[in-house]
């Protein structure tokens, strides 16, 4: 079950899934920091938001009250796209700039936990993990060869993928931790 | 060619297009991307409020509230008479430098 938060978007509420408002809030933060030196600051911040709830509104004809998906949210971020015009200040440095060299930033990533849920890779692993089949399912191909060709990394590695999994420390081939049960 | 190669004289250019293309009506930003969108100059949202709210603290543009049928109310924006005075003395310049530019090539 995911959770559902509420917002309100320009005077309008919507309901945003967890990863939605998760990359929405990347996307406000970092904005408010390229804009840190900026006099327009507010009255640009709010017309984002405006842009964003606009852009949400068109998508979904009627207004239903059906929670804003993740997808949803990435393209509406995309079509209003990343702020301009001031150069982010020296005392609030921008740690997400869109330049290649720093990957993408946070909004455009991956966000959240993994689709992967813990019970089938905890099973796996309890079962098959000296023959690193639990690193196969989610997608570590290298180092699921690697156990294997190690019997498990002579049995140790295993448990201790296993211990990893259990605490939700385990993280599929996205770098994503693991962490729904089910 | 290499589209990018021109960018720095597009990003220039940009808030002279854009008060040409407020000079031509009351307009919101989905018109004014719709306009813009169609030729060179094409931008997005990010780049337009940033833009705006500068020209609106120079005094060069204004806007109204409108209320939408879907979505929250739109700004209407248009030019101020010092908005209009600003648009001729761009367009005199451009002119000008266009004059410049075939002649050097004589």
């Amino acid at each position: 079950m995911r959770r559902v938060i509420a917002v309100n978007l320009g005077g309008l509420a919507y309901q945003l899934d967890e990863d939605a408002y998760e990359r929405l809030r990347a996307y406000l933060s970092h904005s408010e920091r390229r804009l840190a030196n900026s006099p327009d600051r507010t009255e640009v911040l709010g017309d984002l938001e405006r842009a964003i709830a606009n852009h949400l509104s068109l998508s979904r004809p009627s207004m239903s009250n059906t929670v804003v998906s993740d997808a949803e949210m990435e393209s509406a971020l995309r079509t209003v796209g990343v702020v301009e015009g001031v150069e982010p200040s020296i005392t609030a440095p921008d740690p997400a700039p869109a330049s290649a060299a720093y990957g993408a930033p946070a909004w455009q990533r991956n966000q959240g936990d993994s689709d992967y849920t813990r019970l089938p890779v905890f099973l796996l692993c309890l079962l098959f993990g000296w023959l690193g089949i639990h690193r196969f399912f989610v997608g570590k191909i290298g180092t699921g060869v690697l156990m294997l060709l190690t019997i498990g990394g002579l049995g140790i590695w295993y448990v201790i993928d296993l211990i990893l999994i259990l605490l939700g420390e385990f993280r599929d081939s996205d770098r994503r931790k693991i962490l729904r049960w089910t | 060619m290499n589209p990018d190669k021109f960018l720095a004289i597009r990003k220039g250019l940009l808030e002279y297009a854009l008060l040409k293309v407020i000079s031509s009506d009351k307009v919101y930003v989905a018109d004014m991307l719709k306009r813009l969108g169609e030729t060179e100059f094409a931008t997005q949202e990010g780049t337009l409020y940033p833009l705006l709210s500068r020209l609106r603290r120079e005094n060069l543009v204004d806007y109204e509230w409108r209320e939408s049928e879907a979505g929250p109310p739109r700004k209407y924006y248009e030019l101020t008479r010092k908005g209009i005075a600003q648009l001729a003395e761009l367009d005199s310049y451009w002119k000008r430098l266009t004059t410049t530019i075939s002649q050097l090539g004589k």
